[in-house]
């Protein structure tokens, strides 16, 4: 019989310089091509080599971004902030055309027509493609008439029956009909954060969009109104695209089915969701997500 | 690993590794211990290993605990969430690394002092090649290298088919003494058997930490390509 003994001895296994071999096979950082797919089949949205200037081209807030946005999707914007995805996502409806010295350059379709031609018209655009903001901004109006005032505007209803017909819908679609549906004439200013979230959901769903964009929707909202919002974009996505701006990445993860991560105006990655925040590509998003030092 | 903004972060995923690398480091030990046993057939040790298990079941539960603490609490994501996952995992497999140096130990306590056997020879190198995957895989997991973790799941290999060897020594050794080597015969396929398991419980760890270091799952593509 023979004595106990390792064929060879193994390596120390303590002591050794900390080498991270981690970052083996991601795309280095100083590489900005964007890494994933960024097209989909039959998209809503298509935007080709987009770029966003301020200050009347001094600052290049957005560097040659193509993606698509899918129908009946929901796509989230990440990214530290000033990486530009919230200029993307005005971008979208042309929000951007406000502010002064910003210029636009490349191609946003909404189902084949450039939204930048000279023939079309903003204001139908921005119904078609509604957006809600950060912080919820009822009009100073009843709830009735803070989700009827669009669709009047557009022509959408003919009559008051229509109009009921539409702010029930469209206030059932929201998530918010059985909380207001006996003060329909109180001011929509006097709802709770959470509410009055609903109701600018419901106000941008009255006028029959096809796109809604959430430009952090949530980020003002306690947990239990955040989550009803996502319960209701997780809904809404049956009907309509969906493009979120969020800081939250688990919010991302929970709401969306692709991840689009953006930095210092590049597009960094874009792809499914569950691979970004699992296994990224890219060394940028692997430190944005896991918050290291980029 | 490190350099995680929140300083603490980065403590914690040390300290979930030092954790681990203690764990399999402890196994290695019961491993050793449950083949010297064997091979001097000193009860007394086999004892102390069987024993000693209690300490591998709570170094598992420890490292369980932790890693589900860091995700409740910091709720990582890509490599960070494959690491914490992915400890819990190996944590497992150690613990039945342990089981399965358990396992010797009290078969040794129940076989003959007077045996004698080609077999027990064969089995503690078994166990040698367990114990150097085992020291390769703490080296993998620390640096979180590919490549060692892939040389390691290749080796299982050897343990299998010296498993086969032993099972037909057995066999033949059993032939010659008759019905007096029964019992001890089995005893030494039972060991050979579980140290054929370490080698299946490394290879599964050599899996995780390629899972960790590249988010791929399926280490055989890796080495395909």
């Amino acid at each position: 019989m023979k004595e106990f003994t390792p064929e060879t001895e193994p390596e120390n296994s303590s002591g050794h310089p900390h080498t991270d071999k981690t970052d083996a096979g991601l795309v280095p950082k100083d590489d900005r091509r964007t890494v994933g797919e960024k097209t989909v089949e039959n998209p809503r949205m298509r935007c080709e080599h987009v770029n966003v200037y301020y200050n009347h081209g001094e600052k290049k807030a957005i560097n040659d971004v193509s993606l698509d946005i899918g129908r009946n999707e929901v796509i989230a914007m990440i990214g530290p902030s000033g990486c530009g995805k919230s200029t993307f996502l005005r971008a979208l409806n042309r929000m951007n055309d406000t502010i002064e010295g910003c210029r636009v350059e490349g191609r946003i379709s909404l189902d084949d027509k450039n939204i930048y031609d000279k023939d079309v018209d903003v204001v139908p655009l921005r119904a078609q493609v509604g957006m809600v903001f950060q912080k919820p901004n009822p009009f100073p109006k009843s709830i009735y008439d803070n989700v009827a005032y669009g669709a009047k505007i557009h022509g959408l209803v003919q009559n008051s029956s229509e109009t009921d017909e539409l702010v029930e819908m469209s206030l059932k679609r929201a998530g918010l009909w059985e909380e207001v549906k006996d003060r329909l004439d109180q001011p929509g200013t006097g709802l709770s954060g959470g509410q009055q979230q609903r109701l600018c959901i419901a106000r941008t769903i009255a006028v029959s969009p096809e796109v809604i964009l959430m430009d952090e929707p949530c980020s003002a909202l306690d947990p239990i109104a955040t989550a009803i919002i996502e319960d209701l974009i997780d809904e809404l996505k049956q009907e309509y695209s969906i493009a979120i701006v969020t800081h939250s990445m688990q919010q991302a993860s929970r709401i969306s089915q692709r991840t689009a991560y953006f930095h210092m105006g590049d597009l960094i990655e874009i792809g499914p969701t569950d691979q970004i925040f699992l296994n990224p590509l890219h060394q940028l998003t692997q430190d944005y997500i896991t918050g290291r030092f980029g | 690993m490190q350099n995680h903004i929140v300083k603490s972060f980065d403590e914690e995923i040390e300290h979930l590794k030092s954790e681990i690398i203690t764990m399999a480091k402890a196994c290695s030990s019961q491993l050793e211990k449950s083949v010297i046993a064997l091979h001097r057939m000193d009860k007394d040790l086999a004892a102390k290993v069987v024993k000693d298990d209690r300490k591998i079941n709570d170094f598992q539960r420890e490292i369980e605990d932790n890693a589900v603490r860091y995700l409740a609490k910091r709720q990582p994501m890509a490599i960070d969430l494959r690491y914490l996952l992915s400890a819990m995992k190996i944590s497992y497999e150690l613990e039945r690394v342990g089981d399965n140096a358990e396992n010797i130990a009290a078969a040794v306590r129940s076989m003959a002092e007077t045996i004698s056997s080609e077999a027990i020879d064969s089995i503690v190198d078994m166990a040698g090649i367990c114990k150097i995957m085992l020291h390769d895989l703490i080296d993998a997991f620390s640096e979180l290298d590919t490549d060692k973790s892939i040389a390691v799941w290749k080796r299982d290999t050897d343990i299998n088919a010296r498993f086969l060897q032993v099972k037909s020594l057995v066999v033949q050794e059993a032939q010659a003494n008759g019905g007096c080597f029964l019992h001890d015969g089995y005893q030494l396929i039972h060991m050979a058997r579980c140290c054929e398991r370490v080698g299946d419980h490394l290879k599964n760890i050599a899996e995780d930490i390629h899972y960790i270091a590249t988010g791929d799952p399926d280490i055989r593509q890796a080495m395909n390509s």
